[in-house]
C-alpha cells in the first residue's frame, strides 16, 4: 500500500507542476471570446484588402439573463470592417478595438466580393485554411458587389446573414460550397466550381429589412470568375455540374402554361469519341411531376400525356444545350469534362491538359434527354369545373 | 471504560484477589475496572464449578450493575437442589420461560438435580445445549438464551427462549422495486437465514456461523450453495473474517471495510443488499454472502463492476426492457461522471465542439455570471451535494421543506439573480438524476467522488485531462480485484460468454452458465432440455399435429 500511496503522491506533484506553466496555459472562458460569424472579403480599389466581420453579440440575445428577450429592435451582432496591406493587418487592426479575442471556429459562411472572385480566389484559401481554428466545411459564396455590404443585411428568420446565406443554399442548391471541395475543383484541372452569388434586397413589406437574395451562380474558370447567371439558367448549370436540385419548369403545351416539378434528374457524361474534336455524351434522365394546370390541358389521354412529356423533353434539351453551348463559350469545365477524359483516357488527357479550355471549348455534346411524367395528379380536371359529356 | 493514563496495571490474579475485593466496594470497583480490562479474557475460560454459590458469585461479580440480567434463585421440586436461572431481561421471552422452565422445574415434575436428566426428561423447550465454561455462558446468555444452573452439575444449560423486540419484516427501502417480493432483510440474524432458507430449500444452502468483535460478539453467518461456490473463495472469506479483531462490530459495513482488497480506491469492492432474492440469486452464481447480525445490509463477494449495474427487476421483467435499462444505466453511469466536466471543458477550451446555435445560447446565458465555469459548477454541485445530505439527514418531514428551498434557491433564484447561469443548472440536474440511476448507492458514491477530480482536470487541461483522468480510472479498475476476481471483468479481462448477462440481459434460457467462472464444476444453469426447448421454436410452442 506504501506504493501506491508514493505513486499517487508523485503523480499529483506531476499535475501541481503545471500550474506553474501558466504561460502554456489556453483556457479561454466562453465570454471572453469574440466569435466571427461571417468573413466578408473585398479587394479595394488601390489594390489593398478589406476584411469584414459580422460578431456575435451574446448579451443581445434572447435567453441571456437581461438581454434581448422581447426587446428585438437591437440586433444581436455588429458588423466591423477594416482595410490592410493583407488580411492578417486588417485583423489585427479590428483586434486592437476588441475587448475580445477573436475567434473564427464558428465561422461557417465566407463570403467573396464580386472583384475579389473576378481577380482569382487562389489567395483566399492562403487566408482561411491558415488559421486553424477555421472549418474546413465552411461555406464560400460570392457576393454581388461588395462583401461587407451583404454580410451587413438584416435576415428576418436567422440572427445572421452568414446563417440565412446557409439556410438558403442548403435548401436551393444541390452541393454546398464548402472551402474543401472548392479548394480541390479550383486546384483541379479539368473541373471547374459553379459558386452561389447572393445580393442584399430590400423587403418591400414590412418591416423594411435588407434581405439576402439568392441571385444566381458564378461561372468559374481556373480561380476566376467570368460569368453571372441569373435565373432558371442556374437550374441548368446546376444540374451539369451534377449538383440536381429539385425545381420548377415551365412548359408550354398548345400555347397554355402548364408548371412541372422537376423532382429527379440524373446526369451521366462520357466520352464518346477522341479525336482531333472530343465528342462527349451528356445522358440526362428525369422524373417529373404535374404541378399546376390552370389552362386545362388533358393529361388523362396517354398519348396526350405523352406528346406533353415530349415538349418538356424538348424544352429541357434546348435548355441544357444552350447551357453547355455558354460554358463552352466561357471555357469552364464546369462538367468536369477534362476529369471524365481523364478517367477513360489519361494519355489523351495528358496530351490536352496544357490548353484544356481551348479543347473543351470546341468540343462536341451530344445531349441524350429523357423525361418522364410520374404524376399528373389525382384529378386531372380542375374540381370546380362544370362536368363534362362524357362524365354524364 | 478508559485506561488509567500512565499507570501500569498490575495483571491481577482471578483467586488470589477475589477475597480483597469484596472489602471496600470503592476498591473493589477500581479492581474490577481492572479485572475488565485485563483479566476477563482469563475469566471467560474458567470452567463452571459444582459449587453454584460460587458460580453464581463469579456471574454477579461480572455483572456487576448490569440491571437488565435478571437471576431467580429456586429449589428443585422434589429434592432439595438449589437452582438459579439467568437471563438477560428483554432478551427472552418471559412467557416461555415461566412455561417451559419455571413450571416443570417447580411443580416437581421430574424431580431431578442432574442436568442431563432434566434436558432430557424435564424441559419442554427445542434448543438446548450445555455450557461448560463461563466465556460460553455469558456468550449464550448475551445472546438471548436463559441458562440454568443446578447445584452440583459444574455445567449448565442454556435453554433458547429467545424474544427480543424487533422490526417486522417490510419493503426494502434501498432497493424497491415495481415486480418483484416486497420483503426485506431485518436487523435479526434468524430472521433474515430464515427467509434466505424459505427461498433456497436445499441442503447446500450452508450458513457457517462466526462471531466477531472483542465487545459487541457480533454474529455473523457466511452463506454459500455448497457444490457451486467456489470452495477456495469460502475459505478467503472465511480467512478474511477471521483475521478481524475489532473492539466492536456495528454494520456490515465494517466488515466490508475490513476485509475488502483495496482501501486506497474509490470504488466498492463488495455489493450490499437488502434483498432476499438478490442474495439467492447471487448464492446461484457461485457467490458468498455475509449476513450481519444487528443490520438488514448482507454483504456479496466477489463483486464485479458491471453485476453492480444489475438491478433484481432485470430479472423479473422482460429481457428486452432489461437490457434497454441496463444500456441506460451505463450510459448515466458515464454521464453522472464525465458531464460536468466535460461541459467545463467545453466551455473553457473547446468552444469549437458546440454546434454554433448552442454555443450562442450557452454565451448568452453566461454573458453576466461572474465565475468562471469551473466555479461555478463546484458551487453548483457543492450546493446540490448540500441539498441531497439535507434532505436524507432530515426528519421526514422537514425534508420536503428543503427540497422545495433547494430547488428555489439553487434552481431559479440563483439563475435570475445571474450567480449561476441556466445551462449550469441542467448540466448539474442531469448528472444528479444520472447518478441516481446507479442502482447500487454505494457506487454511486463513486460516481460522486469522481466526478470532483475530474473537474478539476477539465478546468486546467481541457478534454485532455478528462481523458487522462478517464485513463487513470480505468487503469485503476483493471488493477483492483475484489476476493481474486477481476473487478471490470467480464470486460477487463475480456470473456464473451458473460456478455450476454453484462451490457444486455438476454433472456434466461440462453444465460446457460454461470457467470464468471466462479465455479467450474457445476457451471450450467438452464437445463439442455429447457434451452434446447425455446432456442429450437423461438419458444416453448406447443406440438404441432
Amino acid at each position: 500500500m506504501k506504493r501506491s500511496r508514493k505513486t499517487l503522491l508523485s503523480l499529483l506533484l506531476v499535475c501541481s507542476l503545471s500550474f506553474f506553466l501558466t504561460g502554456c496555459w489556453d483556457r479561454r472562458e466562453i465570454n471572453d471570446v469574440a466569435f466571427a460569424m461571417v468573413t466578408g472579403f473585398d479587394k479595394t480599389k488601390d489594390g489593398k484588402y478589406k476584411e469584414s466581420l459580422v460578431i456575435a453579440l451574446p448579451g443581445k440575445m434572447a435567453g441571456g439573463p437581461g438581454g434581448g428577450g422581447g426587446s428585438g429592435g437591437e440586433n444581436p451582432f455588429y458588423v466591423d470592417s477594416d482595410v490592410g496591406i493583407n488580411i492578417r493587418e486588417a485583423t489585427q487592426k479590428m483586434q486592437g478595438r476588441m475587448s475580445r479575442i477573436l475567434n473564427f471556429s464558428h465561422r461557417r459562411v465566407i463570403v467573396v466580393g464580386e472583384e475579389w472572385a473576378k481577380s482569382g480566389l487562389t489567395p483566399l484559401f492562403d487566408v482561411v485554411t491558415r488559421v486553424p481554428q477555421n472549418r474546413v466545411t465552411a461555406m464560400i459564396v460570392i457576393a454581388d458587389g461588395e462583401a461587407s455590404k451583404l454580410i451587413a443585411g438584416t435576415p428576418h428568420m436567422e440572427r445572421f446573414s452568414g446563417e440565412a446565406i446557409r439556410e438558403i443554399v442548403v435548401t436551393g442548391f444541390g452541393e454546398q460550397p464548402m472551402l474543401k471541395d472548392l479548394a480541390q475543383k479550383i486546384s483541379l484541372d479539368g473541373i471547374d466550381p459553379v459558386i452561389p452569388i447572393f445580393r442584399l434586397q430590400p423587403n418591400k413589406g414590412e418591416p423594411k429589412t435588407e434581405e439576402i437574395q439568392a441571385s444566381g451562380a458564378a461561372i468559374i474558370r481556373g480561380d476566376k470568375m467570368v460569368e453571372k447567371v441569373e435565373g432558371e439558367e442556374v437550374n441548368d448549370l446546376l444540374w451539369l455540374s451534377d449538383q440536381f436540385k429539385s425545381h420548377a419548369s415551365q412548359i408550354m403545351v398548345e400555347g397554355k402554361p402548364v408548371s412541372i416539378t422537376v423532382r429527379t434528374g440524373s446526369r451521366r457524361l462520357t466520352v464518346e469519341r477522341l479525336g482531333e474534336r472530343l465528342v462527349y455524351r451528356l445522358k440526362v434522365s428525369t422524373e417529373g411531376g404535374v404541378f399546376e394546370n390552370i389552362a386545362g390541358v388533358d393529361l388523362f389521354t396517354p398519348t396526350k400525356l405523352a406528346a406533353v412529356e415530349e415538349i418538356w423533353r424538348k424544352q429541357l434539351k434546348s435548355k441544357l444545350e444552350k447551357a453547355v453551348a455558354k460554358t463552352q463559350n466561357l471555357g469552364s469545365d464546369i462538367m468536369g469534362a477534362g476529369l471524365i477524359l481523364n478517367l477513360a483516357n489519361p494519355d489523351e488527357w495528358r496530351a490536352r491538359q496544357k490548353d484544356w479550355a481551348e479543347h473543351f471549348s470546341r468540343a462536341e455534346f451530344i445531349i441524350d434527354v429523357e423525361a418522364k411524367i410520374r404524376r399528373v395528379g389525382q384529378i386531372s380536371d380542375n374540381v370546380a369545373e362544370p362536368l363534362k359529356e362524357k362524365w354524364r | 471504560m478508559t485506561k488509567r493514563d500512565g499507570k501500569d496495571i498490575k495483571k491481577l490474579r482471578w483467586n488470589k484477589s477475589l477475597k480483597d475485593m469484596v472489602k471496600n466496594k470503592q476498591q473493589r470497583r477500581n479492581r474490577y475496572e481492572e479485572l475488565s480490562q485485563v483479566d476477563i479474557q482469563e475469566l471467560m475460560q474458567k470452567p463452571l464449578c459444582h459449587d453454584l454459590d460460587e458460580n453464581k458469585r463469579i456471574l454477579q461479580m461480572l455483572f456487576e450493575e448490569c440491571s437488565d440480567i435478571v437471576f431467580r434463585d429456586f429449589t428443585i421440586e422434589g429434592t432439595k437442589t438449589k437452582a438459579t436461572l439467568i437471563a438477560v431481561d428483554g432478551l427472552v421471552n418471559t412467557q416461555l420461560v415461566d412455561g417451559h422452565l419455571l413450571r416443570s422445574l417447580l411443580n416437581g415434575e421430574g424431580g431431578e438435580s442432574n442436568l442431563d436428566l432434566l434436558q432430557e426428561r424435564t424441559i419442554t423447550a427445542t434448543q438446548m445445549s450445555s455450557v461448560e465454561n463461563m466465556g460460553e455462558l455469558v456468550r449464550q446468555l448475551l445472546n438471548g438464551d436463559t441458562i440454568l444452573l443446578v447445584d452440583g452439575n459444574g455445567k449448565g444449560l442454556s435453554v433458547g427462549l429467545r424474544g427480543a423486540e424487533h422490526r417486522g419484516v417490510s419493503e426494502p427501502e434501498t432497493e424497491t422495486v415495481v415486480r418483484g417480493p416486497r420483503e426485506g432483510f431485518t436487523e435479526n440474524i434468524r430472521t433474515n437465514t430464515s427467509m434466505l432458507r424459505r427461498k433456497l430449500k436445499t441442503p447446500r444452502l450452508k450458513m457457517k456461523a462466526m462471531v466477531v468483535g472483542r465487545e459487541t460478539q457480533t454474529n455473523l453467518v457466511i452463506s454459500y450453495l455448497e457444490g457451486i461456490v467456489d470452495p477456495n473463495l469460502v475459505q478467503e472469506v472465511v480467512k478474511r473474517i477471521e483475521n478481524i479483531d475489532i473492539d466492536g462490530i456495528l454494520e456490515s459495513g465494517y466488515i466490508e471495510e475490513l476485509i475488502q482488497d483495496d482501501t486506497w480506491s474509490v470504488f466498492p469492492q463488495i455489493m450490499h443488499t437488502e434483498r432476499p432474492d438478490t442474495t439467492a440469486a447471487v448464492l446461484l452464481e457461485g457467490r458468498v454472502a455475509v449476513m450481519v447480525d444487528g443490520t438488514p445490509f448482507v454483504l456479496i463477494m466477489p463483486t464485479t463492476l458491471w453485476s453492480m449495474m444489475q438491478a433484481s427487476e432485470d430479472y423479473y421483467e422482460r429481457w428486452q426492457i432489461g437490457s434497454l435499462i441496463r444500456g441506460l444505466r451505463i450510459m448515466l453511469f458515464l454521464v453522472g461522471m464525465l458531464t460536468p466536466g466535460l461541459y467545463i471543458a467545453i466551455i473553457t477550451f473547446h468552444q469549437e465542439m458546440l454546434p454554433t446555435s448552442l454555443l450562442l445560447s450557452i454565451a448568452a446565458a453566461r454573458e453576466t455570471i461572474p465565475f468562471p465555469a469551473v466555479v461555478e459548477a463546484l458551487i453548483m454541485e457543492t450546493a446540490f451535494e448540500a441539498l441531497r445530505e439535507a434532505g436524507i439527514r432530515l426528519p421526514r418531514t422537514i425534508g420536503q421543506a428543503v427540497s422545495i428551498l433547494g430547488a428555489l434557491v439553487v434552481g431559479q433564484a440563483a439563475v435570475e439573480a445571474g450567480i449561476v447561469s441556466a445551462p449550469m443548472v441542467i448540466v448539474v440536474s442531469i448528472t444528479g438524476i444520472a447518478s441516481f440511476t446507479v442502482p447500487r448507492f454505494n457506487l454511486a458514491i463513486s460516481v460522486r467522488i469522481l466526478r470532483y477530480p475530474l473537474m478539476i482536470l477539465a478546468a486546467v487541461f481541457g478534454i485532455f485531462g478528462i481523458i487522462i483522468g478517464t485513463m487513470l480510472i480505468l487503469g485503476h479498475l483493471c488493477k483492483l480485484r475484489s476476493f481474486g476476481l477481476p473487478y471490470f471483468s467480464p470486460v477487463g479481462p475480456m470473456r464473451y460468454a458473460d456478455w450476454n448477462d453484462t451490457f444486455v440481459r438476454m433472456p434466461l434460457w440462453s444465460n446457460e452458465e454461470r457467470p464468471l467462472q466462479l465455479n467450474k464444476e457445476n457451471e450450467r444453469r438452464v437445463g439442455e432440455r429447457t434451452s434446447q426447448k425455446i432456442a429450437d421454436k423461438g419458444g416453448m410452442k406447443g406440438e404441432e399435429k
